[in-house]
């Protein structure tokens, strides 16, 4: 592990220690001490909603219809496993500065700390040229694969994934998601068999809003591309709409699978850990 | 229109170079810094975007680049002193062509010295377009071809075809024609004249070595041709006849000289051939290696004896015109006719016979007989040991040919009708003529003579640079048209029933004159010209007459001052803007 790792996850453990992995929402009295969001065979009724087509039939509130010759169906709260699934973007990309890196296995730390603190079951996978399961996942400063040198994007990483993610647990990724491929393939295979997803997107503010102007060779961290190019306000511009464009794509696909993503400005976050977002969004307590 | 015809000191152009080094700095202070990016793909490729490039673009150099470059190069401009001249403030430009057709020469995928030569002149026209410009052409003989502030199409006539070239007398006619003029030559032999400070020179050459026909003639069956290897190194060449085949293939050392004899097969005797010289490598100027022979059709003289002629001259006279196939009896309609003191004219020529040299009246047989140098009728004879018994006291009409001491021999005169007179003082009972190589050979320039007073020309081939003389039949055609194998046609009026035709294309020419026609070939020979180890490279600028300076000019300088002037001061205010608002 790079030494700058080392220290972004040293003092993100110290940031944790008293941060737990929240959800939506608690019950007792169960097995499962958590409750997805989804309705399904669970044994607590959460609330009513109207009938639409397809729904169960034997689910239909015949009561409610005799009082109110309207159609609701029951929805009852789903069992949720304690179990969180981190999955940390390994490409180069990530290292593009050593800041955005270390911010990246930090974060990552952190969450599998409050994860821990909270009793979920953890698994940690790392995502260079494949998903590799860390062996010694609670323990982040003995994490083997942090080096952040693959030239293969979590899209591609994916595609050659045969499936280990735990069921119905959480799932969140932290990456900057900053490859050209289209992001459904890998957001349906990021939440497949998921109860709740989380992409954290992390990103200088280079990357956002580059500060580059002149003659310059841009060189691509994961292929090695080089462009010769003479940067000026114009060629800027097409940067920010195409940025913008790619931001909102992944948003879209998001909203589409029902995928919270976070997205995290590496300078306003690191190394001041500035946790407001996820504390904003649910992912903290 | 050019608006800067010339400058005061053109060697301050070179400071414009001084572009150079600021494209250096710019260079370097411009150099592309590796840039890591974590998504290439969302940077536009440098040809997408209008607006933008890739550094190697020229264009995406920085404006303040350009204005300093371009107040450098003014202020380089305004240093040289630029002016301006009118066409007519220009000294005459007096350009003269070498025509020989060694300007044709070329390696092989090389130019010639002709088209690099035409390819300077194009320019220099083009850099005064208006100004007086005379074309001279050095050939065999100088001959001025333009004079005219117009562009002039000088390919036309710039045909580089001629067996010689007068540099000289071609110099010296351009400064007949216009003193104080500019002088350009262009040629591909360096001059071997001192050339006057106001004389460029152009001269284009490259010393090769060369295979060639230098002399060709055509006989009743048979080809003479010489061929020459100008080259260092000995070459294989073969004569081709066409129609008739290859006649003979030998190998050439350096420098050599070899005479073809070749018969021309009985279907050809009336027909024209086609003589080539092929050489087993490179040939640089094919021109000379080929030549076109048209047949001599030199039809016997037919002569008539008027009565009252001598016996005795008779004898004399059949026996010399027996032996000689030149000459035909013929008693009517004859072309010459022999005859005593008493023989009217008529249309004939006359060879009139004084056999009177009566006893006592002899001329001393020792005396030497003298000929008048440069006609026809006595060239080659043999004048020694002749017995020559002539009346002393007789007067031949016309010009005399021959005499001893105050004693006239042989006379000629030209009569008013066209034909001609010839009159012989001889006895011929007491004289040895009949029995000397005098006699016979007096016969061949007599038939000589008369075929050549023949309507059309003398001969069918001739060199090149010759003068055709034509003779025309009484009374003479108003106008003789030539049509020349280069595609041209020119005329000429003819005088006194001749016309005399110089410089004429190197190919066949057909010749009408009233009815009649003829054609005439002009062959492209000359060991001078085909010697091109002789060519030379030699180039220099004329240097400016001293009319030029004092010629009426508008100096331009101050334009260019002012303007870099103008450019630096939007420099500094760019400078300034960019300033405030850092």
């Amino acid at each position: 592990m790079k030494e700058f790792c080392r220290n972004a996850i040293v003092s993100a453990l110290a940031r944790s220690e008293v941060l737990e992995l929240a959800t939506v929402r608690l019950t007792a009295g169960i097995d499962g001490r958590r409750t997805g969001k989804r309705s399904g065979n669970a044994l607590e009724f959460s609330e009513y909603r109207e009938y639409q087509a397809g729904d169960d039939l034997r689910r239909l509130d015949w009561g409610v219809y005799a009082r109110s010759g309207q159609l609701m169906v029951k929805l009852y709260s789903e069992e949720v496993d304690p179990r969180c699934d981190i999955v940390l973007d390994n490409s180069a990309s990530m290292a593009v500065r050593e800041e955005k890196a270390a911010a990246a296995a930090g974060v990552a730390a952190l969450l599998a700390q409050s994860a821990v603190n909270a009793g979920f079951s953890l698994a940690v996978w790392h995502c260079g040229e494949k998903l590799e399961k860390e062996e010694r996942a609670a323990f982040p400063l003995e994490w083997s694969c942090c080096d952040f040198g693959s030239d293969t994007s979590p899209g591609e990483a994916f595609d050659s994934f045969a499936g280990g993610f735990q069921s119905r647990g959480i799932r969140i990724a932290v990456t900057d998601l900053l490859w050209p491929e289209e992001p459904r393939r890998f957001l349906r295979r990021l939440s497949d068999g998921a109860m709740r997803t989380v992409v954290i997107q992390l990103l200088t503010r280079d990357e956002q809003i580059p500060a580059i102007s002149g003659s310059v060779s841009l060189v691509d961290a994961e292929s090695g591309e080089v462009r010769e190019l003479m940067v000026d306000e114009a060629i800027l511009a097409r940067y920010r709409e195409r940025f913008a464009r790619h931001q909102e794509l992944w948003s879209r696909a998001a909203e589409e699978y029902g995928i919270r993503l976070i997205r995290l400005t590496m300078e306003e976050f690191y190394p001041s850990w500035d946790l407001r977002e996820l504390f904003r969004c649910g992912v903290l307590k | 229109m050019n608006w800067i015809t010339g400058f005061e000191h053109p060697a301050y152009l070179w400071a414009a170079t001084a572009v150079l080094p600021l494209l250096g700095i710019y260079w370097l202070y411009r150099r592309s810094k590796a840039t890591p990016v974590a998504a290439i793909f969302l940077w536009d490729r440098p040809e997408t975007t209008p607006k933008s490039g890739s550094r190697w673009q020229f264009r995406k150099l920085p404006l303040s680049f350009f204005l300093e470059a371009l107040s450098l190069l003014l202020f380089a401009v305004a240093a040289a002193g630029p002016f301006h001249m009118s066409p007519e403030a220009y000294p005459v430009l007096a350009v003269v062509l070498d025509n020989s057709f060694s300007m044709r020469a070329a390696t092989p995928g090389g130019v010639s010295p002709r088209e690099q030569g035409a390819e300077t002149l194009r320019k220099l026209l083009a850099r005064h377009p208006g100004r007086r410009v005379l074309l001279i052409l050095a050939g065999r003989e100088p001959r001025l071809c333009s004079d005219s502030r117009e562009t002039v199409d000088f390919e036309r006539f710039w045909t580089a075809d001629e067996p010689a070239f007068d540099l000289a007398g071609a110099v010296a006619l351009a400064r007949m024609r216009s003193a104080g003029c500019e002088l350009l030559v262009l040629t591909d032999h360096i001059p071997d004249f001192p050339l006057a400070e106001d004389t460029g020179c152009f001269a284009a050459g490259t010393p090769l070595g060369n295979t060639a026909l230098v002399n060709v003639r055509r006989g009743e069956g048979t080809v003479l041709a010489e061929a020459l290897n100008s080259s260092s190194r000995p070459v294989r060449v073969q004569l081709e006849l066409s129609p008739g085949g290859v006649a003979e293939s030998v190998e050439l050392a350096a420098g050599e000289r070899y005479k073809f004899v070749c018969r021309i097969p009985d279907s050809a005797r009336r027909r024209e051939i086609v003589v080539t010289l092929r050489t087993s490598g490179d040939d640089p100027l094919p021109f000379d290696n080929r030549v076109v022979l048209l047949p001599e059709n030199r039809a016997p003289v037919r002569f008539a004896y008027a009565k009252g002629l001598p016996e005795s001259a008779i004898r004399e006279l059949d026996a010399v015109l027996a032996g000689n196939p030149d000459f035909i009896r013929a008693d009517a309609n004859p072309e010459l006719v022999f005859g005593g003191p008493d023989l009217a004219a008529g249309k004939f020529h006359r060879f009139i016979w004084n056999t009177a040299g009566g006893a006592g009246q002899t001329t001393a047989a020792l005396e030497p007989i003298s000929a008048r140098p440069g006609r026809a009728l006595t060239r080659g004879l043999a004048l020694k040991d002749l017995r020559w018994k002539a009346d002393p006291q007789l007067r031949l009409p016309g010009e005399p040919l021959l005499q001893r001491g105050e004693t006239e021999l042989l006379s000629f005169r030209r009569r008013m009708d066209h034909w001609s007179d010839l009159f012989l003082n001889l006895d011929p009972e007491s004289s040895n003529l009949s029995r000397r190589p005098f006699w016979p050979a007096f016969f061949w320039n007599l038939a000589h003579f008369v075929r050549a007073e023949r309507p059309g020309p003398a001969r069918s081939n001739f060199r090149s640079g010759e003068l055709i003389d034509l003779r025309l039949a009484d009374p003479a055609p108003r106008e003789v048209r030539v049509f020349c194998p280069d595609g041209t046609e020119r005329s000429a009026i003819p005088f006194r029933n001749r016309v005399m035709l110089a410089d004429l294309p190197p190919g066949v020419s057909r010749i009408e004159a009233g009815g009649a026609s003829w054609s005439v070939s002009v062959l492209p020979l000359s060991a001078e010209e085909s010697q091109l180890e002789n060519a030379g490279r030699f180039r220099r600028e004329p240097v400016r007459v001293a009319r030029m300076a004092e010629s009426p000019r508008t100096p331009l300088g101050w334009i260019a001052l002012l303007l870099a002037a103008a450019v630096l001061a939007l420099h500094q205010y760019r400078l300034g803007v960019g300033r405030r608002t850092a």
